[in-house]
This record gives structure tokens, sequence and C-alpha cells, in this order.
């Protein structure tokens, strides 16, 4: 009997190699380090692997090769857009940390470790050609952030906040590895093209690696609908859309800042570039099915979303709900089901990682000891205190409420044309509906922060000179990605012509 | 020779379906974080189920392979989880789902 090797191109997931040996690396250096030693030269360490690793991702732009590891990963534009979108947020999360780390004695080691195999998970995510690869990816991700939810040992609320997200998170994926099943009994396969060729045999995605022999199954339509909506549970749970999103405010309350900025950006975009893959490939030609249940879904989520935001008194809660709402404004972009639909989405997983980043880098300034100054109260006259934070924390207020000239504004026009050009009218007419929402509780920080008096008491706090930086650096973003989006979104179009 | 009969791939799916009901109930309606997560367990290794009782229908190897992929999977999570549910413990004498409430929701 022979066997025939599978042909290995390592050079495809060459970012993936990076990162995972830089979290091995960053464990062993901790190894041979003391207990209380400075966590600066690993943080370093973590840096120069995330740098390697993009520019690994950057220069296999326009690489668009077959499927590698016999059909299990893809490298394709679309692949290295995210990939570097994901580095970047790890690079600004280990920068937001620090503070945190240094003040309640995380272990550095185990923490960066975490948080890089958690970028691998990530990585792994939005480049599976198969759905065997999107659930890898996905559990890589979520054990790694159940453990950095639960980081803050000392208080009780983080620890909360990782079982509740542990026993949803493990029900949730329950459900997809099911829906992965059911796919599997009624196409034969797990590959998204093999997938999308037993459904309708004229689809060709040949680059997703599923070569011209037969496929086993034959599509029967009761298994495979449930199939597909077990998957949108799975993958919904994670983007936190309604109605899986329950966990979402505890977790992100509970949850170290500087990991809530992090899971409400990075699982996110993570979990939408899986469920724009996996539905654009491998159901294109259902997509009257499920185009009309992942609309409903983005409605009830926005509503909800921004409804419920309306009344939190924490920060944190606040923009747990807004990122829920976002997550319903960027399922619109999947909804559509068009080039145009995906180029907006990509575009748009960028400008929400931007404000929102920036956003959270404002309420970790202004935490004097990490976890405290989190109501909206406690921004009160915070425009005589520190004017540039407050200055900043308006604009990114403005630009999640998608003001113009920001990067929010930009995005959603180009989100909602997709959806009208779809047929899709109804949805961006309670897209915007829900958005007039959100301008209340958003604006309701920036009236804290200008209109009302300062509390007696809350002292003021000497900003950390490195996250200001960033800070700016995310507040130039907004602006500038609103009054020139052409160069994103140029990117963004290269990286969706997997899509015909 | 053969069995007489042998069990028809629709009996394993029907099991399986049966089990991952039973679990996801389990998660639903049971109090203790540990039972909530043996529930999860359960869900998991009924899917399995399905992986292996389709892989046999169609005479091919991948879905058993995929299996491995899933226990391994489980193992790490049970791993996670329970180091979790032992800090609780630790820090509140109970894993009751219901004594975990600071937060609201």
């Amino acid at each position: 009997m022979m066997f025939v090797l599978p042909t290995l191109e390592w050079w495809t997931i060459a970012p993936i190699v990076v990162l995972t040996l830089t979290g091995c690396l960053v464990l062993v250096v901790d190894l041979f380090r003391g207990d209380d030693a400075s966590p600066e030269p690993l943080a370093w360490l973590t840096t120069g692997g995330l740098a390697i690793a993009i520019g690994t991702s950057v220069s296999l732009w326009g690489y668009e090769a077959q499927a590698a590891f016999s059909g299990m990963v893809v490298a394709d534009n679309y692949t290295q857009y995210f990939t570097v979108l994901f580095l970047v947020i790890v690079g600004v999360t280990v920068l937001l940390s620090f503070d945190q780390l240094t003040k309640e004695d995380f272990h550095p080691g185990e923490f960066y470790s975490l948080i890089v195999f958690s970028a691998v998970g990530m990585v792994l995510m939005a480049s599976a050609a198969d759905l065997i690869m999107v659930f890898l990816g996905l559990e890589l991700l979520s054990i790694c952030l159940y453990i950095l939810t639960g980081f803050s040992r000392r208080r009780l609320e983080s620890e909360e906040a990782s079982i509740k997200y542990l026993l949803l998170g493990a029900f949730a994926s329950g459900f997809l590895l099911y829906g992965i099943a059911l796919v599997y009994g009624s196409t034969g396969s797990t590959n998204l093209g093999c997938v999308a060729r037993a459904i309708n045999p004229a689809s060709t995605f040949a680059m997703f690696g599923c070569g011209t022999g037969s496929v086993a199954g034959a599509a029967t339509s009761g298994l495979l609908l449930a199939g597909v909506a077990m998957l949108v549970v799975g993958l919904g749970f994670k983007a936190a859309v309604v109605p899986f999103h329950m966990w979402t405010p505890d977790v992100y309350e509970g949850a170290p800042t500087a990991i809530t900025a992090y899971m409400s950006v990075g699982a996110k975009a993570a979990a939408f570039a899986a469920i724009a893959r996996v539905f654009m490939i491998a159901f294109p030609t259902l997509s009257h099915d499920w185009s009309v249940i992942l609309a409903i879904l983005a409605a009830v989520t926005m509503i909800v979303g921004n409804t419920a935001a309306v009344s939190q008194q924490s920060i944190k809660r606040m923009l747990a709900y807004s990122s829920i709402a976002h997550a319903g404004y960027i399922l619109v972009a999947v909804v559509a089901a068009s080039r145009v639909g995906m180029a907006s989405l990509l575009f748009y997983t960028v400008g929400y990682t931007v404000m929102n980043l920036g956003a959270f880098m404002v309420v970790i300034l202004l935490g004097k000891r990490s976890e405290d100054h989190l109501l909206i109260s406690d921004y009160a006259g915070l425009s005589r205190r520190h004017p540039v934070l407050a200055g900043l924390m308006a604009l990114f207020m403005l630009s999640l409420a998608g003001i113009p000239p920001t990067v929010g504004f930009v995005g959603k026009f180009y989100i909602f044309t997709a959806a009208v050009q779809a047929d899709y009218a109804w949805l961006a007419v309670i897209g915007l509906l829900s958005s007039v929402i959100s301008v209340y509780y958003y604006l309701r920080v920036v009236y804290q922060m200008y209109m009302v008096d300062p509390v007696a008491g809350v002292e003021a706090v000497t900003p950390l000179r490195w996250v200001t930086v960033a800070a700016s650096v995310a507040g130039i973003a907004v602006i500038a990605l609103g009054v020139f989006p052409q160069g994103v979104l140029a990117l963004a179009s290269a990286s969706s012509t997997f899509i015909r | 020779m053969n069995f007489p009969t042998t069990v028809p791939t629709e009996a394993y799916l029907i099991l399986s379906a049966v089990l991952f009901g039973i679990g996801a109930m389990g998660v639903m309606l049971r109090k203790s974080a540990l039972t909530m997560f043996m529930s999860v367990e359960l869900m998991l290794n009924a899917v399995n189920l399905s992986f292996v009782a389709f892989a046999r229908h169609f005479g091919r190897l991948d879905g058993q392979i995929i299996v491995f992929f899933v226990m391994a999977v489980a193992a790490a999570e049970v791993a996670v989880g329970l180091a979790i549910i032992v800090d609780i413990f630790r820090s509140r004498r109970s894993v009751d789902i219901d004594d975990v409430n600071w937060l609201r929701g």
C-alpha cells in the first residue's frame, strides 16, 4: 500500500507559524525570569513577534494560491487583510494592558502567550477553507479568551465573567459543531468549496481545494438547512448577535478593560471573517434561505443593542450594548451577499476597530487603578480636567454614532448602500432609525463631559503617555478614514475578489 | 457471514440528536456549574457520534478524523473549565450558578 504524503506549503501559513513560535518563546523566556521581574522585555518580545508576523502577512498580499494543507487553509487577500487587522489589534492590546499588568500582579508570561495564541485562533478563522478549521480556530480563540477574561483573579466580577463566558461559549460551540456535522452529513464534505459543489454542481471555487472528483453525498435540504441554522447560532454567539448576546454585557463588564477592548473588536472581527467566508463560499446557492434569517437577526440586533444601551450607567456596559448594535450593522453587510457588501464589511470592520479601540483607550486612561471611574457620571466635567482626552472621547462617540465626517458615517453609508442595492431597503431603514437612538446614548457621554460640572472627589489622573499617543493616533485615523476612505476601501475591494 | 441486520445510519443519528437534546436541556435547566459543564461535554460527544455515523455511511475516513480533533478540543476546554470552576469554588465556597451573581443580567 502506498501512502501519498500531503504537500505542506509552510509559506502559506507563515504568519501563523511566526505567532505560534512567538507564543512558545514568551512562555520559555518567562521560565528563566524572576517572579517580580518587569513585564517589559516580554512585551517587547511579543511586539517583535507580532511585527514579524505582520511583515510576512503583508508579503503574502496578492499570493492567491490554492488552498494549502489539503484544502484546510487558504491565503488570499481576504486572509491577509484580516490578519494584519487582528495583529494590529493584538499589538494595541499589549500596549493597553501594560499598566494593568504591572499594577495587578498578572503573570506577564501567561498573559502575553495567551493573547498571542488567541491571535493564532483569529487568523485561522479568517484563513479557514474548511468548516473544521473554523471550529478549531474559534475554539483556540475562545479558550484563550475564557482565561484572559478571568485574569484579574482578585476581582470576583472577573471570575464570574469567566465562568459565564465559558459555559455559554462551550454551549454555543456545541451548536456550531452539530451544524458542521449536519452539513457534513448532507453534503459529504466539510471543505467549503466541496460543500458549495455538492449543493450546486455548477459552482466552482477551485481555490478552495475541492478537486474535480465527485462528492459523496447529495444535498438533502432539510438536514442541510438545520445545519446552516446551527452554524448561525454558533458563529452568531461569538459575534454577539441578538438573541445570542446574553453573555456580552456581563463578560465585557467583568473582564479586565484591556481584554474587553480586545474582545469587542478582535473576537467580533474574527467571527465576522468566518461568517462571511462560510456563507459566501459554502452556501451562496442557499442565499434565499439564509439571507432572510440573517436580515431578521440583523434588524433585531440593531434594535435591541441600541435600545438596551440607552439605560446603562456603566461605560463598559454601554460600550458592550453598542458593540452588539455594531454587530447588527456588520451583519447587514453579510445579508447583502454581494461583492459591494463584502467590501463594506471589510471597511466597516476596520473603522469600527479604530473608533471602538479609541473609546476604550480613553476609558483605560481615566481608570486610576484600571477598574474604577467606569460610570458614565464619572465623565462629568472631563473637558475641564483633561481637555485633550475629552475631545478624543467626543470624537469617538460621534464616530460610533455615525456622524460625518468620521469613519463611522462613511462605513454605515457603504453598508446601507450595499443593503439597498441587494433589495434590502427596509433593513437599511431600520438601521438608520436605530442609529438615531444610538445618538442619544453616545451624546450623553459628550454632554457629561462638556455640560456637567465636575463631581467633587474624583481626583485628576495623570494619563499614561503611550496610551495617550495611541488614542491620538486613533482619533486622527477616525477623521482621516472618514475624509479619505479610498485607500482602505481599495484594499477592501481587492480582498473581496473571491466572491463573483 | 454478516449479521442478519445492520443498524441503519438513521438510528445513530436519532440517538445522537437525543443525546444532544439531553445535553442542551442539562445546560439550560441545571444549576451546578459542574453539571452544566458535563452536559456540554455530552453535547460534544453526541456530535461525535453523528460524525462517525456519517463517515461510516459514506465509507470515508474524514468524519472519524474530525472526531479526534473534537476530542482534543473538548479535553482542552475541560482543563480550562475545571480550573475556572475550582477558582470560583475557592472564593465563594459554591459552584451553584445562582450564587454567582455579582454582575447584573
